[in-house]
């Protein structure tokens, strides 16, 4: 799970929470590295062909896809942005790479905040915001200790009294 | 609400399915290393009895077969099933914490890595119970003589496909790590060297596992599917094996000592108490054997009959890997050049890593011009060279990180005065063992032998004397890190005055999630 940063912003009572997990690494860089990977790896290839050991190739092909998903699964997770927008009446959850993918709306003075703490040292703590029994999980960029905080934030952002339950694991 | 959410969310299982499900890279760590604890020791006794039979000639205890079998089994088992998971368990648990990474980027596959190799080794030691025994063509398993393999055949091959797939998944989760997941600030050139190393090591290992693949693949077609890849009669040269295989199995050696130079970086700045002389000059160092290591493999086949230009070719390109292991060894001699040094087990354990690498370093020089080679090719020349690269090289680089970083681990300080014992016994016992061998090796006694030209054999019994010696030193060492995990005095944040870095920034022990926040990277 990586680590996350939380922007905040307000205006006129309404707020917007923008969670982008740390990456060290962009899609260029990373375009870049498996251009070299992949060329070290066809080199290293190469000759056993030209010397008759071609089943190195299947393998190397294998190899290099797996480190390609491998890549582009943990990039598209690292560059997933969750944004909540909390304006007027409403609460919105938006999650995409590029613009919203997914959009979940709640009723600002039915949304709750419930924090799901973990059971234990072993276990991580878990963040939902949900309305008419609806949870969505949010923040699972965030480590337990980020969800503490951005959760007590959230439940006065949302505010008309609103208090943050936690649940023990 | 609060509660429907609470009966959705279980904690991960206790006991011992913690183990079996766990994704968290301290638990993965720990298995990683005990699991190569346990093969280190089966791979041990293997070697004693080697030793104990090779204690005066004439045949003793077992036959040429089964010795044969031992060589085998030692070498395959202390590579990939003790030295290359222990390294893959230090990574586990220090990459993480070293770059300010809450965990690996993949945990699962992290898991996954880790829960092939237990059955992998299973594979490769059930074959000594299989009909016609374990393989005993060396670990090198060099075709036609490991196609006479009896049943023990594709559980070998299979075996092998395994570990390669453990170490590939391995590689990749290390890579998308350090490029992934470092914390903001944290840029390449403010890694530490273990992570440098590592990132290094993956690479290569990324590179050359299909290579391996391609090769035993190629051994069980040939000896099931009638292909003749390695058969002259079927058109096919049995020197090719040896050129993939050493295509792979040179880079595999960079492989095995990389990541323990990347421990040696951090351990002599901590005990100096300076910061390493050259980071620089370090990571480009590793950076060139890593490269250099791709275009030296023939040197191990200088007697296959090379032409003259490809004999040439390899022995210049091997002598250059001596300029950059010359780097770092300069760089960690001026590291503890007017240093404040302390000499903790560590520390010792480092100091003689600097020491005996690099006689393993020097008699690779050696071996690396040819005509010389021609002399010592499989004699117990090689055999000393490589043991002191790998056992005073890369094992005493693992043991100096298991005690450096076992405080940050368990909470608890080790026994110094025992390390101390560990350290003295193994460092006199592994030159007892190995040093003779050079003198045997020189007067011409071949290895992979159950029996011997009488007038080796009062070097021969030295040498096993320092194997016994060895072998039950270890036992120390396992009793000391069962007492550090048991209790003792309390460590604290910072377990050594001179370290720095990230790991030393969270409490001893490290909680089982770190940094919750984000750490500063100065």
């Amino acid at each position: 799970m990586p680590l996350a940063s939380v922007e905040r912003s307000e205006w006129d009572g309404d707020h917007e929470f923008v969670i982008r997990p740390n990456c060290s690494l962009s899609w260029k860089g990373a375009k870049r590295y498996l251009a070299l990977q992949t060329a070290v790896v066809l080199l290293a290839a190469a000759p056993m062909i030209w010397m008759g050991g071609w089943p190195v190739i299947p393998f190397a092909g294998a190899e290099l896809l797996a480190l390609t998903a491998a890549f582009y699964w943990v990039l598209l997770r690292a560059h997933r942005i969750e944004v909540v927008t909390i304006q007027g009446d409403r609460v919105w959850i938006r999650r995409g790479r590029r613009g919203p993918e997914e959009e979940v709306a709640y009723p600002r003075g039915w949304a709750q905040v419930v924090l799901h703490r973990a059971a234990s040292g072993l276990d991580r703590s878990r963040l939902f915001l949900q309305a008419y029994g609806r949870p969505t999980e949010i923040g699972t960029a965030l480590t337990s200790t980020e969800k503490e905080g951005f959760a007590e934030e959230l439940a006065r952002a949302l505010g008309r009294g609103q208090r943050l339950n936690r649940t023990a694991g | 609400m609060s509660e429907a959410v609470g009966h959705e969310h279980h904690g991960p299982p206790s006991g011992l399915l913690r183990w079996v499900f766990t994704t968290n890279h301290k638990d993965i760590g720990t298995l990683y290393l005990v699991t190569s604890f346990l093969m280190f020791l089966i791979g041990g006794v293997m070697a004693l009895l080697i030793r104990s039979e090779l204690f005066q000639p004439g045949l003793q205890l077992v036959d040429p077969h089964f010795f044969n079998q031992m060589t085998t089994m030692h070498g395959l088992i202390m590579i990939f099933g003790a030295i290359m998971p222990a390294f893959v368990g230090l990574a586990n648990w220090q990459v993480p914490l070293m770059v300010g990474a809450p965990d690996m980027a993949l945990p699962r596959m992290n898991n996954l890595s880790f829960w092939i190799l237990p059955f992998a080794f299973l594979l490769l030691v059930s074959t000594l119970f299989v009909s016609g025994g374990a393989p005993a063509s060396g670990w090198t398993i060099y075709p036609p003589l490991v196609l006479q393999t009896g049943d023990a055949f594709p559980l070998l091959i299979l075996s092998i496909h395994l570990m390669g797939l453990s170490s590939i998944m391995g590689a990749i989760n290390i890579i998308a790590t350090i490029l992934n997941l470092r914390a903001p600030g944290m840029t390449l050139m403010k890694m530490p060297l273990f992570v440098w190393t590592w990132l290094i090591t993956a690479f290569l290992l990324i590179a050359v596992m299909p290579v391996l693949a391609g090769a035993v693949t190629m051994l069980l077609t040939d000896k099931f599917f009638g292909t003749s890849f390695f058969n002259p009669a079927g058109g096919g040269d049995p020197v090719l094996y040896q050129h993939i295989f050493w295509f792979f199995g040179h880079p595999e050696v960079y492989i095995m000592i990389l990541p323990a130079f990347g421990i040696i970086s951090q351990i002599l700045p901590t005990f100096s108490r300076k910061p390493l002389f050259g980071y620089t000059s370090m990571v480009y160092a590793t950076a060139s054997i890593a490269f250099l290591s791709f275009i030296v493999w023939a040197h191990h086949m200088f007697t296959v009959g090379m032409p003259l230009a490809g004999e040439l070719f390899f022995m210049y390109a091997t002598m250059l890997i001596a300029v950059p292991t010359g780097v770092k060894v300069f760089n960690w001699v001026a590291t503890m050049w007017r240093g404040s040094l302390t000499f903790e087990t560590p520390m010792l354990f480092a100091i003689a890593f600097v020491v005996l690498f690099t006689i393993g370093g020097f008699s690779g020089l050696m071996l690396a011009i040819v005509p010389a080679d021609f002399q010592y090719h499989d004699t117990y020349f090689v055999v000393a060279h490589f043991h002191y690269v790998l056992v005073p090289g890369a094992l005493f680089a693992i043991i100096g990180a298991v005690y450096y970083w076992l405080p940050k681990w368990t909470g608890h300080m080790y026994d110094e005065k025992l390390g101390q014992w560990h350290f003295w016994l193994s460092t006199i016992f592994v030159n007892v063992l190995f040093f003779p061998q050079h003198f045997v090796g020189l007067a011409g006694m071949p290895r992979r032998i159950p029996d011997y030209a009488l007038q080796f054999t009062e070097w021969n019994q030295v040498s096993t004397v320092g194997a016994f010696g060895f072998g039950f030193s270890q036992l120390l060492f396992g009793y000391i890190v069962w007492k550090a995990i048991r209790g003792g005095q309390q460590a604290q944040d910072r377990v050594w005055e001179g370290a720095d870095g990230l790991e030393w920034e969270v409490p001893s022990p490290a909680p089982y999630h770190t940094f919750e926040t984000a750490p500063e990277v100065k």
